[in-house]
C-alpha cells in the first residue's frame, strides 16, 4: 500500500502492460475513461438484482481487460462469472465479496490513466 | 479475365464496443478492411450486403445468439461460403465445438493475443481467397480463359433479373466461327485452337461490362448489360471485323469469319427467360448463317397482334356465330348430311 501526503493509505495504481504498442494508448484511455460509468452500472444492476445486465457486464470486461492489457481483470470477472452458476436467489451473496475486491481493482485502474500518457 | 485481388472485407459482429476498438487497434496495418456490427440482427444484414471474406462473430449476443447467427448464415447460399471465426470469452470446450461443428472455421479466446490474432485471420482470409480461386477456375474455360457455359448460364438468370429490376435493355449475342471444322481438318487442331484462343482474346477486349463466354465447341456467348439490339449489333458488327482482319501467322492469306446472331430484352416484357433470349439469338445466328455467313443478324420476337388486327378477328368470329344460327345455313347444312348419307347408303 502506497500513503499520500495525509497519510492516508492509497492502493497502488495499475498499468496496461500494452503502453507501448501502435495505437494501444489511445484506446486505453478511452478504456480508463470509461471506468467510473462502468463502476456504477455495476453497482446498480447488482443493487437492482439485475443478473442479466450484471452478468453481461462482467463478460464484457472479462473478454476486453486482458486485450486492454490487464490480465487482472479478466482473471477476477471468470471468478465472478463462476459464481453465477448458483442459484438465483443466492447470486448476490455469492458475488458479493468478490464484487468489492472486483471494483477496487478498477478504481486502481482508473488511477493509471494520468500516468499513461496518450501518443 | 480473372478478377483482380481486391482489398478483403472482415465484418465484426459484438456488442462490446471494447472488443470492436481493440479489433480496430489490433487489425490495423493488416490489409482488410473491417467493418463492424453491435447486435445480430446488424450484423446479419450487413453479412447479406457486404458479403465479407470473413466474419469475426461472439457467441454472446442477445436475442439471436453467435450458434443461431452462424446457423441463419449457412443457410443462406448468399452468406454460406463466408469464413466465420468465433471470438467468444467461453472457455467451454463444448461450445468450441459447437461451433465448428455447425461450420466455423475457428476459435479465438478473449483476451486474445495480438499477434495470434493477426494470423488467424490471416490465414482465414488465405484460405478464403484460394477458395475464390478454385471457385472461378471451376467457371472459366481452360483453352480460352473465358468464362464458360456453366458461368454463363448463371449469368444471364442474374442479368436478366437486374434489366427486369431496373427496366433496363440487355443483349445477348452468339457468335460462331465460320467453317471451323473445315480449318481444323486443314491446318490441324493445334492451328483450331489458336484460333479459339485469338478470337476469344478479340470477343473479351471489348466493353468492360461485357461478359464474353465460351458456350461451347466454336460457339462463343456475349452477355451485354443495358445495351438495346441497335448498339449490340455495332458492337457485334466491331468484333466481327476485327475477327475478319486477323493476320494469322503462318498462313497471311487465310481469312478466318464468323457469324453473329444478336436479341434483347426489349418487346419481351416480364416473360423474357435465359432460354426465350438464348433462342432468339439462335435463330438469328442460323439466318446469318443461311445469308451466307460472316455477318450479324438481330433476332425481334413476334409482336403480339395489333389492336386493329385484333378487332377484325373479334368481328370475324361474331359474324361466324351469326352465320351459324341463320335459317339458310342449317338448310345447306342438313341438305349436306342427307347427300352424305344417300352416299353411304349406296355403298
Amino acid at each position: 500500500m502506497l500513503k499520500d501526503q495525509q497519510g492516508t493509505q492509497i492502493m497502488a495504481p495499475i498499468f496496461s502492460d500494452f503502453l507501448d504498442e501502435p495505437g494501444m494508448p489511445k484506446i486505453i484511455n478511452m478504456f480508463l475513461d470509461e471506468i467510473p460509468k462502468r463502476i456504477a452500472a455495476l453497482e446498480l444492476f447488482f443493487n437492482e438484482d439485475n443478473k442479466d445486465e450484471f452478468c453481461k457486464m462482467i463478460h464484457q470486461l472479462k473478454g476486453a481487460g486482458g486485450g486492454y492489457g490487464f490480465p487482472m481483470i479478466t482473471r477476477m470477472a471468470s471468478g465472478i462469472e463462476k459464481k453465477f452458476r448458483v442459484p438465483k436467489k443466492e447470486w448476490k451473496q455469492e458475488v458479493q465479496k468478490n464484487l468489492e475486491d472486483f471494483i477496487s481493482t478498477l478504481h486502481r485502474i482508473h488511477a493509471g490513466k494520468d500516468i499513461s500518457g496518450d501518443t | 479475365m480473372a478478377e483482380e485481388n481486391p482489398i478483403p472485407r472482415v465484418l465484426a459482429i459484438d456488442d462490446s464496443e471494447l472488443i470492436h476498438r481493440l479489433l480496430e487497434t489490433r487489425l490495423q496495418g493488416e490489409r482488410l478492411e473491417l467493418h463492424s456490427a453491435s447486435s445480430s440482427e446488424k450484423g446479419l444484414n450487413k453479412a447479406r450486403a457486404l458479403k465479407p471474406e470473413v466474419i469475426l462473430l461472439d457467441i454472446g449476443l442477445d436475442g439471436m445468439n453467435g450458434f443461431e447467427l452462424l446457423e441463419k448464415l449457412k443457410e443462406d447460399s448468399e452468406t454460406r461460403n463466408i469464413a466465420v471465426i468465433f471470438i467468444s470469452g467461453s472457455n467451454e470446450p463444448m461450445d468450441r465445438v459447437k461451433g465448428l461443428d455447425l461450420g466455423a472455421i475457428d476459435f479465438i479466446t478473449t483476451p486474445f493475443d495480438a499477434f495470434e490474432l493477426k494470423a488467424r485471420v490471416r490465414s482465414a482470409l488465405r484460405t478464403q481467397h484460394l477458395m475464390k480461386l478454385l471457385e472461378q477456375r471451376a467457371q472459366l474455360d481452360g483453352l480460352t480463359g473465358l468464362w464458360n457455359r456453366r458461368y454463363f448460364d448463371q449469368r444471364m438468370i442474374q442479368e436478366i433479373s437486374e434489366a427486369k429490376r431496373h427496366s433496363r435493355p440487355l443483349s445477348l449475342v452468339l457468335c460462331d466461327i465460320d467453317r471451323f471444322k473445315r480449318l481444323n481438318d486443314q491446318f490441324g487442331h493445334p492451328f483450331g485452337d489458336s484460333v479459339l484462343e485469338k478470337i476469344a482474346q478479340i470477343l473479351s477486349g471489348g466493353r468492360t461490362s461485357d461478359i464474353a463466354c465460351r458456350y461451347g465447341g466454336e460457339e462463343f456467348g456475349l452477355i451485354l448489360p443495358s445495351t438495346n439490339i441497335e448498339s449490340g449489333t455495332e458492337v457485334a458488327e466491331r468484333l466481327r471485323m476485327a475477327i475478319e482482319s486477323i493476320v494469322w501467322p503462318g498462313n497471311p492469306d487465310l481469312v478466318v469469319t464468323t457469324s453473329f446472331g444478336i436479341c434483347d430484352t426489349e418487346n419481351f416484357g416480364d416473360d423474357i427467360t435465359p432460354e426465350t433470349m438464348l433462342k432468339n439469338a439462335d435463330s438469328a445466328l442460323y439466318k446469318a448463317k443461311e445469308a451466307g455467313r460472316n455477318r450479324v443478324e438481330s433476332a425481334h420476337p413476334k409482336k403480339s397482334g395489333s389492336k386493329r388486327s385484333k378487332k377484325i378477328l373479334r368481328t370475324l368470329f361474331l359474324f361466324c356465330i351469326e352465320f351459324m344460327q341463320s335459317k339458310t345455313f342449317q338448310r345447306t347444312l342438313n341438305r349436306w348430311l342427307k347427300k352424305i348419307q344417300f352416299r353411304e347408303c349406296l355403298r
